[in-house]
């Protein structure tokens, strides 16, 4: 066409013009990509990590969340290595958490920590973050384990359920062993009791449990389940169960064996509004209110996961994921995937 | 100064730029028209669709909204009638039927709770328990509800303030309620079954409804309370406001409005038995194509579509104008004089015709031309020719050898006599250079010679001369009659001893003139008198003139025209007589002139 | 047959035409403003964010509709205005596209007001007088304790005398203010008060009962206090009523269950859920030059238990998400 007669109408001169401009340009080209490959293996000075919570008005999850925050400032004061944490409230909603997921991803965060809402559901936010390949680091709900398995950049922080139970009933059949009135209140040589369990998809419920009950009858305990409820671990509705437990059996509940603490805490509070006393109420967490309620004689004992070392497992391990250096050797991982958080049996002064 | 190159500018402008201007005008004007044309069809049908996709969007969230709601309902149906209306409150225990229904429905409903007619709380799933110091009897809900029995109540939505929850939480629901039949033993009472549902999960479905261009969905219920706004806590609090009281009076369908100085398109759906209205809006600025991007574009192909154009007509022009302007150059060649260039044949068939007609016409001038020169070039030689007799050299020395005989032999008076003819002849024949004489010139100059050669012959012939007086002032051409008369007396006088005769008649016939010369002597046969007019090569013969006949039928032809001529009747042995046709013309000094 | 001339307009149309491609159909010269997300850090004056609950809700709404990635950041302790000022500094070098803070003390407002670097800076204003910064939210804590206090004089007997919880130089710039309102307030109106920091239980009961007549009404300066105070007299330590009514300032969801709970008389709040919203609002606008500029004054609400069903308060203090 006549445009390049046009320049190639310039001679040689000009052909040779082209060939070194296009030199030039392909050269630039080149050095930025390279630049900015290189710019990627450089240290990192700021990572961002996105925490998706199931409920945030757990107070077990809200204790964690507090923990978090702070391990994460103190990360970044000896680090100097800038932290974002970006936490959100999936309120029960699966959809939710997984719309929280995808945000997190297209901001760039460099890991997950993730409460998923159904653990059995947690294989839409895996696809996810391996499709973006992010690691995630699973707390407190545990996802299946075949979930698990699908990908070496998932992690799992929590208590050991079965432990905890177990830590659980042992509180009571030591306070058995060493004083069975202090456990069976009316002396019938029968220590009944109420359950209160956590919502019914939940493993921990069905764990701690089978394991709670059945570490107190092979420790020895007499025990008689008077009634049990699902208090889906909310403080509210154990009061309201054990409000109507109390007016259907009154004077024969010596013991409540809850799930959890806020659980315990609203059996508490449902015997300090009908001014009764002296019954037994266990839990497991530790929560803050929980831990209170032990140092005030409310509580008969909960175990207690150490909160501290819990958060810092999961920013640890997340920090590392993202700074792309090693796990850290203080939190030595099961099958390279789980971390179970240290526990410890937390029970009220009995020197009366 | 401008306008008067303007002018020769316009006049100056090619074919080729001309039809390249039309074109292109043209083309860009038809392009424009059907740019803006297409555009604003699609404009339109982009807001059609955008309108459509709308309504159907509303109707997809309207069923999805029904649908939810009559699930709500269908459960607080099967509570009632499955459940509690045939069931004996002293007797059976009825939770784990509610429980059952409570876990399958868990995602939108946050309690049911059967309350007395007292207030008192009956049932709840999940276990709850009324807040401390609440009298639900006082409140509006439970006063309107146990009056319309038949009517499920929904209320807005609201706080869930009814029972126990945790510090820390709140939790929005809108209540639906409904006045039943408890049964007690054998006395019934009436009752209210509540059902919180949870507003996050008709958020669910109301959120994150695209409609493209900046649309939304909105929900209000009958009383123009917001059911459900994308920013319904920015109304609330004041900070937004949204045209509900309008919205109020809509009826099912579409509607255009003003608010907020914008235009928008407003979509209105019922929902049903709540007396809900769904509606969606769209401003109507959002559906236009324009952005700076989009006239970039629409500039940007505009120009391509121009830069093609130039060069399709550039291209088309250049193919017709391109033989035009080289037959156009051959024909400069031509003007400046190049006959024999190679005249332009190609391009289009008329183009080629012009270039072939052109070319022939160069050749025929040039053939034209030549033929001119060549006509020239007799004329010249033919003048030459009679210029050359005028002076007859042998007929003068032969006439000097008389004359200086008879001088030799003191014949005095005839070399005076022949001495003075001579004179007079050639004066005659020279006439200063005119080749038209009068007659009586012309007669003169043969009465001279007649004189001259009868001396010379001694008296071999007579002769006679007749003329008309009125024809002696008539036009003739010089040196006619001469060399007829030579031919007269070298053909026919030359074996005649003493009886020649020579007649010469000059006489005028209507508008024509006459010269007839006879005479009596050898004649010709029919071939001598056609070689005699149509020798091409004249006739010379020493002792004449040079001219030949057919010198003087030509030159007489060519002064006078085809009509006139030579006749020549002859009959051997009996005698010749010659004809001059001559028009009648009177002898002027300017005829000279015209006919040369 | 073109000609050179023909030939270099042919070249210089083709460039332009190259041009406007670009601009029009790649992202090489104009660049869709719309996609672009700006970051904003918001660094407020506590170590927790306990009071900022329906603040974050409106700054998560809005960061959602401006297409602004948010950063919520605490300071390592409370009311640290060294802390304040580095971490203003590491965020505007960090490449922070706008500023939202919520300022310790004067110092860091001066250092916020003298604007250094490129990114502007909304200030979540107390409504001292000396505030200037590229954007304002403004909350007027002084006025927010006069209105307190004129309500709490019209529900508290005259003589009743007045606790109010604080300490005598609070760090605290909103409840220095506000507390400085509600005093000049109660000085008017011939109160007697004092501040006092009761310990514990023995502490509230101690005050409580050493006063003539026994009665007392409780004004705490910050929500903290409020909350303590509230989770104290709960527990009906002292005589029904000897306590007029406790009195203060916040709307976290353990307050205002206290308030419905009848624990807490009555408190004055603002919404936090637009200034959130407006917070990150602004700073956008800053950024796009498209703001007035103008600050932004929140109005303060005075708020009793039965005003929490009303739907105007309702939704203020209980922020749909």
């Amino acid at each position: 066409m006549r445009k390049c007669c046009f320049l190639w109408n310039r001679g040689n001169n000009g052909c040779i013009i082209c060939g070194k401009i296009l030199a030039v340009l392909l050269g630039v080209c080149m050095v930025l990509t390279g630049c900015q490959g290189a710019g990627e293996e450089e240290k990192k000075n700021s990572i961002r990590i996105g925490i998706s919570l199931y409920r945030g008005d757990d107070i077990f999850i809200n204790n964690i969340r507090n923990e978090l925050e702070e391990k994460a400032k103190e990360y970044e004061r000896e680090k100097g290595i800038k932290v974002t944490l970006d936490i959100q409230d999936a309120k029960g909603s699966q959809n939710t958490q997984n719309n929280q997921v995808d945000r997190f991803i297209s901001l760039g965060c460099d890991v997950l920590c993730v409460n998923p809402v159904d653990r059995m559901d947690a294989s839409v936010i895996i696809d996810k973050a391996m499709n973006a390949e992010v690691p995630v680091v699973f707390f407190n709900r545990q996802p299946v384990e075949e979930d698990m398995n699908r990908w070496d950049q998932l992690y799992y922080v929590g208590l050991d359920a079965k432990e905890t139970a177990v830590n659980q009933g042992k509180m009571v059949v030591d306070l058995y062993r060493e004083k069975p009135s202090a456990v069976d209140l009316n002396d019938d040589g029968v220590v009944s009791y109420v359950l209160l369990e956590g919502e019914s998809s939940h493993q921990d419920s069905l764990i701690r449990t089978e394991w709670s009950i059945r570490t107190l009858k092979d420790g020895g305990v007499p025990i008689e389940k008077i009634t049990g409820g699902i208090a889906n671990w909310e403080r509210s509705q154990a009061s309201a169960l054990m409000e109507q437990w109390l007016g259907a059996y009154p004077d024969k509940i010596e013991l409540v064996v809850s799930n959890n603490d806020d659980m315990a805490l609203g059996a508490v509070d449902a015997l300090e509004r009908a001014g009764i006393t002296g019954v037994n109420v266990v839990g497991i967490d530790g929560t803050t209110p929980g831990i209170e309620a032990v140092e005030s004689d409310r509580l008969l004992g909960t175990v207690s996961a150490n909160k501290e070392t819990y958060a810092n497992a999961i920013l640890e391990l997340a920090a590392s994921r993202a700074m792309g250096e090693e796990l850290p050797r203080e939190y030595p991982l099961v099958d390279g995937t789980y971390y179970w958080a240290p526990q410890e049996i937390l029970i009220r002064d009995l020197g009366e | 100064m401008g306008k008067r190159t303007w002018g020769g500018f316009r006049k100056r402008i090619s074919i080729r730029y001309t039809i390249f201007i039309y074109f292109t005008v043209s083309a860009l004007i038809a392009m424009l028209l059907s740019g803006e044309a297409l555009y604003v069809q699609m404009s339109r049908q982009l807001a059609a669709v955008v309108q459509e996709e709308s309504q159907a969007v509303l109707s997809q969230v309207n069923r999805s909204v029904d649908s939810y709601l009559r699930t709500i309902m269908k459960l607080s149906d099967s509570l009632y009638y499955g459940v509690i209306k045939n069931a004996d409150l002293s007797a059976e225990d009825i939770h784990d039927q509610i429980t059952l229904l409570y876990d399958n429905n868990k995602d939108s409903i946050a309690n049911i709770a059967l309350l007395s007619r007292e207030g008192e709380l009956l049932e709840a799933v999940p276990a709850a328990r009324l807040k401390t110091g609440l009298d639900v009897t006082e409140e509006e809900w439970f006063g309107d509800t146990l009056e319309r029995t038949d009517n499920l109540h929904f209320t807005t939505p609201h706080v869930q303030y009814i029972f126990d929850n945790s510090e820390q939480q709140y939790r929005w629901v809108i209540t639906l309620t409904r006045a039943v039949e408890i049964t007690h033993g054998t006395s019934t009472e009436q009752g209210i079954l509540l059902i919180d549902i949870r507003y996050s999960s008709l958020q669910q479905i109301l959120e994150d409804i695209s409609l493209g261009n900046q649309g939304y969905l909105y929900m209000i219920d009958s009383g123009g309370e917001l059911i459900y706004h994308p920013k319904m806590q920015l109304i609330e609090t004041g900070q937004m406001k949204e045209n509900i009281s309008a919205a109020l009076e809509y009826r099912d369908g579409s509607y255009q409005e003003k608010y907020e100085g914008e235009r928008r398109n407003v979509s209105v759906k019922s929902v049903g038995y709540t007396g809900w209205k769904l509606l969606s809006v769209t401003p109507e600025k959002g559906l236009s194509l324009s952005n700076l991007k989009m006239r970039l574009f629409v500039a940007f192909v505009a120009a391509s579509f121009l830069f093609a154009l130039v060069l399709i007509n550039a291209f088309i022009s250049s193919r017709i104008t391109n033989p035009i302007q080289k037959l156009e150059k051959s024909v400069n060649a031509i003007e400046e004089g190049e006959l024999d260039t190679e005249v332009y044949t190609g391009g289009s068939y008329e183009i080629q015709h012009l270039g072939r007609s052109i070319g022939d016409m160069a050749k025929r001038i040039k053939t034209l031309m030549q033929d001119i020169v060549m006509e020239h070039e007799s004329k010249r030689r033919s003048e030459f020719d009679t210029l050359q007799s005028q002076i007859n050299p042998h007929f003068l020395y032969n006439t000097l050898d008389i004359i200086v005989w008879m001088i030799e032999n003191e014949q005095k008076q005839e070399a005076v006599k022949v001495v003075t003819a001579l004179a007079r002849f050639f004066r005659i024949s020279l006439s200063r250079g005119k080749s038209i004489i009068p007659v009586r010139d012309e007669l003169e100059h043969v009465r001279n010679y007649l004189t001259i050669q009868q001396m010379r012959f001694k008296n071999k012939f007579l002769y006679e001369i007749h003329a008309e007086e009125e024809v002696k002032d008539l036009a003739c051409l010089k040196l006619m009659m001469q060399p007829l008369v030579e031919n007269a007396i070298y053909h026919g006088m030359e074996f005649m001893d003493g009886d020649g005769e020579i007649h010469i008649e000059v006489r005028r016939e209507g508008n024509n003139l006459l010269f007839e010369i006879r005479d009596n002597g050898l004649g010709m046969t029919q071939e001598q008198v056609e070689s005699l007019l149509s020798e091409k090569t004249h006739v010379s013969s020493r002792r004449g003139s040079g001219i030949g006949v057919k010198n003087v039928n030509e030159r007489i032809r060519l002064y006078f025209g085809e009509d006139y001529g030579l006749e020549i009747w002859s009959e051997p042995d009996e005698g010749t007589a010659i004809r001059c046709h001559l028009p009648a013309e009177i002898y002027t000094e300017t005829m000279e002139k015209e006919r040369t | 047959m073109i000609g050179k001339r023909g030939k270099i307009l042919a070249a210089l149309y083709m460039i332009f035409l190259v041009i406007l491609f670009l601009m029009c159909s790649t992202d090489l010269i104009i660049r869709e403003p719309e996609n672009e997300i700006y970051q904003v850090a918001v660094i407020i004056e506590a170590a927790g964010d306990d009071n900022y609950g329906n603040f974050r809700k409106g700054m998560d709404q809005a960061a959602v509709e401006c297409n602004a990635d948010v950063r919520f950041i605490t300071l390592y302790e409370e009311l640290h205005a060294g802390q304040q000022i580095d971490l203003i500094h590491r965020e505007q070098q960090d490449g922070a596209d706008a500023l939202i803070v919520a300022p310790v003390d004067e110092k860091v407002m001066a250092a916020v007001s003298g604007k250094q670097g490129n990114a502007p800076i909304v200030l979540l204003g107390t409504g001292g007088a000396d505030e200037k910064a590229d954007g304002m939210i403004v909350v007027d804590y002084r006025q927010m304790g006069e209105r307190l206090a004129e309500e709490m004089k019209k529900r508290i007997p005259a003589d009743c005398p007045v606790f109010i919880l604080a300490d005598e130089h609070e760090k605290d710039m909103a409840t220095r203010s506000f507390l400085e309102g509600a005093e000049s307030v109660l000085e008017e109106g011939g109160f007697r008060f004092w501040r006092v920091r009761p310990d514990g239980e023995e502490g509230y009961r101690e005050i409580l009962e050493a006063q003539p007549g026994g009665k007392a009404a409780i004004l705490a300066g910050s929500p903290e206090a409020l909350t303590g105070a509230a989770d104290i007299l709960e527990k009906d330590i002292v005589q029904p009523g000897c306590v007029q009514g406790l009195f203060g300032r916040g709307n976290t969801p353990a307050i205002l269950d206290d308030l419905d709970g009848g624990v807490v008389t009555g408190i004055c709040v603002t919404d936090e859920f637009s200034r959130g919203y407006f917070s990150v609002r602004r700073a956008i606008e800053e950024l796009e030059r498209s703001g007035t500029g103008e600050p932004l004054v929140m109005d303060a609400y005075y708020i009793e238990k039965k005003d929490l069903r009303e739907p105007k308060y309702e939704k203020m203090l209980f922020p749909m998400e």
